[in-house]
């Protein structure tokens, strides 16, 4: 009774640790960014999430918060960028605020191979954007944040507007680069 | 916009083997650097202007409008100092870009650049005042030369000659660690307009600083999404504080940030 109590209780830990390495760490590197890297064995099912770490306004002004979002499982780290990206375009969680211009959406997401990326989104994130050194680069962290604070394989990302490359989104903050993840806007919403 | 960075770089070291011949190269005719100065040439860069406002406040105000005004009362307050000259980077209400912008300082010969701008934020209670130098993020790490004083270029006429080429998108190199000097000495001359903001005074990849071959700092008077900066901005009196504000600070700074 004993040995098939233990059996059992090993025989379910072996499949618990097989589904984990099944489903695999979403930000996990990729042996080769160049083709599209399957995240899964098996195709998500409808209801596969993961919780993506998105970057919204702090209510209180003083920059980015955190907000830990569910995002639907995607079969590639490409497609997987494209459903973080989404999510971080849409509509903020209650008591955050929008840093992103409300209109703005994805047009095509890149990896260029070497541990880079390419956002590319539609003009109204220059075209609406309110201006103002500080907003510009709420906007700029916040879209590159999203990317790199889950897909550890991408580490700058180049920002591109209606396919092309842009020297600002606002007139201030540098893109005509590729920009590295900026976690010193990210601040307690508790803080003014 | 490397191949134009490129031809920037190549008229400028033209212009420089050539003095005179830079009228027209910026947003408006300058005039040539001459010998020695004593006074120090001071740009002033009026943020935004033409089809681009910037920011706009709750109240209407642009922020265009705003930058030319407090760039003007700058310029009156510096050509009234001893020692100063001051040139603005457009008069009236025309778009520029952060190139024409530059190529307009370093056509002039300028020794100090100054962006006049206002911020936003997407909270309406952001507040504060914040400075600005740029910290770049182009080139290999160490490599602060802004200019190359190698090449040997042909000239209209007469021999090739040996010329100084700005490297358009490192010219603000090395003159970082002098902007950041400077920029801190605004922050602490900018104190008693109600504190800093949330970045106060702080370095990030500024497009309209990169190609400045001069200390350049951007300086953001407030916010202009906050209804009560946005009143005070707008005042007379304001607008006077802070360029007599600056006008203190490059007085006591001067002298250690211009080379």
């Amino acid at each position: 009774m004993m040995v098939g109590r233990a059996l059992r209780a090993v025989l379910g830990v072996w499949l618990l640790g097989v589904a984990a390495w099944g489903c695999g760490p979403v930000s996990g590197p990729p042996s080769d960014e160049r083709a599209p890297v399957p995240i899964a064995d098996a195709p998500p099912t409808a209801t596969s999430h993961i919780t993506a770490t998105l970057f919204f306004g702090a209510s209180g002004g003083g920059g980015l918060v955190p907000a830990r979002v569910e995002v639907p499982l995607a079969p590639t780290i490409a497609e997987q960028a494209e459903a973080i990206l989404r999510a971080a375009l849409a509509d903020p969680p209650a008591g955050m605020l929008r840093v992103v211009p409300r209109g703005t959406r994805l047009r095509a997401f890149y990896l260029d191979g070497r541990g880079g990326a390419f956002v590319d989104v539609t003009s109204e994130v220059v075209r609406l954007h309110p201006g103002g050194s500080f907003g510009e680069a709420l906007t700029v962290a916040a879209l590159v944040n999203a990317v790199t604070a889950n897909l550890v394989a991408v580490r700058t990302v180049r920002l591109l507007v209606e396919g092309r490359e842009v020297d600002t989104l606002a007139g201030h903050v540098d893109v005509s680069g590729p920009i590295a993840q900026d976690m010193s806007l990210v601040v307690s919403d508790k803080r003014p | 916009m490397v191949r134009g960075a490129l031809a920037c770089a190549v008229v400028l070291g033209v212009a420089l083997a050539w003095p005179g011949w830079t009228a027209g190269l910026g947003a408006q005719a300058v005039p040539a650097p001459v010998g020695a100065q004593t006074s120090v040439l001071v740009i002033v860069d009026p943020g935004h202007g033409g089809d681009d406002p910037g920011a706009i406040g709750p109240g209407g105000t642009e922020e265009k409008a705003l930058t030319l005004s407090i760039a003007q009362r700058l310029r009156a307050l510096l050509q009234a100092q001893p020692g100063f000259r001051a040139l603005l980077t457009r008069e009236d209400d025309r778009r520029l870009t952060a190139d024409q912008r530059a190529a307009f300082s370093n056509a002039a010969g300028g020794q100090v650049f100054i962006s006049v701008h206002a911020n936003a934020s997407p909270s309406p209670t952001t507040a504060g005042f914040e400075i600005g130098s740029l910290i770049a993020v182009d080139g290999p790490p160490g490599d602060t030369e802004s200019v190359d004083r190698a090449p040997l270029l042909p000239v209209a006429s007469g021999p090739p000659r040996r010329v100084a080429v700005l490297r358009w998108n490192r010219a603000q190199a090395s003159h970082q660690a002098l902007a950041a000097m400077l920029a801190e000495d605004l922050g602490r001359r900018f104190a008693g307009f109600g504190g800093p903001g949330p970045r106060g005074v702080y370095r990030a990849p500024l497009r309209p600083l990169v190609a400045v071959a001069a200390p350049a700092v951007l300086v953001e008077f407030g916010y202009l999404s906050n209804n009560d900066e946005e009143l005070a901005l707008a005042t007379e009196e304001r607008q006077i504080a802070i360029a007599q504000a600056i006008v203190q600070t490059l007085e006591a700074t001067t002298p250690m940030v211009v080379r």
